[in-house]
């Protein structure tokens, strides 16, 4: 396999570890967010 | 070995993209669970690519709608269509997005209106977090949107 098409499909594996790294610690974050809410009602009234 | 190499890189790319895949679920399921404050809702409308339903749950009397509202929003009072007033009963889709706006104690519309559409998130707060925020508001009965002037929310 040529030298630049080894380094094209381990970039694309970086690009792609990257992105499912990124999303998971941010639905992480976003899932903590849920179970633990900020106070702030749904329909108004006082938090 | 080299002859793997290419199977490899295969093997490697399909199991992260699996693992996007299902990231990518999760992150559409956690939307729906998670409210929207004022100040992210205002964001959504100012967005000319997003594509939105205001749902307004108060009560379409002097007090709640009437009095003032999210611009845009559609009323259907508790969350029945029945309760909607005649020009808004063909302006409510189950299938879009949709934002819905509560008031005081209106918890149990919320949750039965969550099943109603296929994609439903809340606003923080309400009517009352809006109005907090001083976004635009409107005053007075529904009129639905114009087609000649694009339909568009604010």
């Amino acid at each position: 396999m040529k030298l630049q098409v080894r380094l094209f499909f381990l970039a694309l594996i970086v690009a792609l570890l990257a992105a499912v790294v990124g999303l998971r610690v941010r639905n992480d974050a976003r899932e903590a967010q849920v179970s633990q809410p900020t106070g702030t009602p749904l329909a108004g009234g006082t938090p | 070995m080299k002859r793997f190499e290419p199977l490899l890189y295969g093997a490697v790319m399909a199991v992260l993209l699996v693992a996007l895949i299902a990231e990518g679920r999760r992150s559409a399921a956690l939307d729906g669970k998670l409210a929207l404050n004022a100040k992210e809702l205002y964001g959504l409308l100012s967005n000319p690519q997003v594509k939105l339903q205001l749902v307004d749950l108060r009560a379409y009397d002097d007090d709640n709608y009437l009095d003032a509202h999210v611009p845009g929003s559609v009323p259907m009072p508790d969350c029945s269509i029945e309760n909607a007033p005649p020009a808004a009963r063909d302006r409510i889709y189950p299938y879009v997005q949709t934002v819905l706006i509560a008031g005081d104690g209106q918890e149990a519309a919320v949750e039965r209106c969550r099943g109603q559409f296929m994609n439903a998130r809340v606003l923080a707060g309400g009517m009352t977090a809006w109005s907090d925020a001083l976004l635009p508001e409107d005053v007075g009965d529904y009129s639905p949107p114009k087609n000649s002037a694009g339909g568009g929310c604010l």
